[in-house]
């Protein structure tokens, strides 16, 4: 008996004893159905609904949120700015202590030059 | 015109009109028409309930079953008319039974010390057909998920290897080696049980 026979006699054999599958209860297919209509509003489409609310609800967070996280970013970025236009006193001191020095120095070489060309 | 089918089972009739195949009762349902998942309904239910029977404990057959449609109602939107509906309705009876029985192995751990204190009854000499039928279903739960399952869709449902591996998601190649795997493991417990094949 070849390798064949042997698998046609075990597939036989179970499919002669396969064990009978109980009859469902009558009602299964009204149940199933009542549930398909009541509880899942008749329609797949409408199931798959709530997955949608929920992408778009997906969709409304993401674009508040971003929109509050780029106001935050501007507002410091502004901030930031803004404070680094505004010189301390202490700078301000010492640009008008720079300007006075750079001042006179200019000055004081013009009127050298002056005198120079003035005794030439 | 009226086209009647009987499944391969031969089980059951099924009158089906010129444009009521599967992939039309489909495009039905997904506009919401109840009444074509009740065609599905009966054109599929017989087979369905077998699978699960054979893969799971037969106590909430019903519940399985219904789950079982429950699911294909559900996942009606996302369907793929390129693929057959039975296929993909298998395979979800294939997630069903899995999920089952794995909850089922979970519980019969806690009742295995409590079913080992009864004793088990002697079966009536006279009654073989009952005797057999028991020995395959003990077969079937003896071998591992995924060698019964190969051994109902494919021996005892008679589905060809093409659409067991569809329903699988495995290769062809699995189907076979997995098919000789569990068939030389059936054929085993079998034997040691005094059957001669």
């Amino acid at each position: 008996m070849n390798h064949n026979d042997n698998d046609q006699n075990l597939i036989n054999f179970i499919r002669q004893n396969k064990p009978a599958v109980p009859p469902s209860s009558p009602d299964l297919e009204n149940r199933i159905l009542q549930y398909v209509e009541t509880r899942y509003i008749a329609s797949p489409q409408n199931i798959a609904s709530p997955q949608k609310d929920n992408i778009q609800k997906r969709r409304h967070i993401f674009f508040f949120s971003s929109a509050i996280a780029a106001g935050l970013i501007a507002a410091v970025v502004t901030y930031r700015n803004a404070m680094l236009l505004q010189p301390s006193a202490a700078e301000l001191n010492n640009l008008e202590a720079f300007m006075e020095n750079n001042w006179y120095g200019s000055l004081s070489s013009h009127i050298e030059d002056d005198l120079l060309r003035v005794t030439d | 015109v009226v086209v009647v089918t009987i499944n391969s089972l031969g089980e059951g009739l099924h009158y089906e009109k010129p444009g009521e195949n599967d992939i039309y009762l489909v495009q039905l349902c997904q506009k919401g028409d109840t009444h074509s998942f009740g065609v599905l309904y009966r054109r599929h239910s017989t087979k369905v309930r077998s699978i699960l029977y054979q893969l799971c404990e037969p106590s909430s057959l019903d519940d399985l079953v219904q789950e079982v449609f429950l699911r294909a109602w559900k996942g009606l939107p996302k369907f793929r008319q390129n693929a057959l509906f039975s296929t993909w309705l298998y395979r979800i009876a294939w997630n069903v039974a899995f999920d089952q029985r794995h909850a089922a192995t979970n519980r019969r751990k806690h009742l295995q010390t409590i079913s080992e204190k009864i004793p088990t009854q002697q079966e009536a000499p006279d009654l073989m057909e009952l005797h057999y039928q028991d020995l395959v279903q003990r077969g079937l739960a003896s071998l591992s998920f995924d060698h019964c399952t190969i051994i109902v869709l494919h021996d005892l449902e008679e589905l060809p290897q093409k659409e067991v591996a569809e329903i699988l998601e495995i290769p062809v190649g699995t189907v076979k080696s997995r098919l000789f795997n569990a068939r030389a493991a059936m054929r085993q417990f079998l034997e040691k049980q005094g059957v001669q094949l």
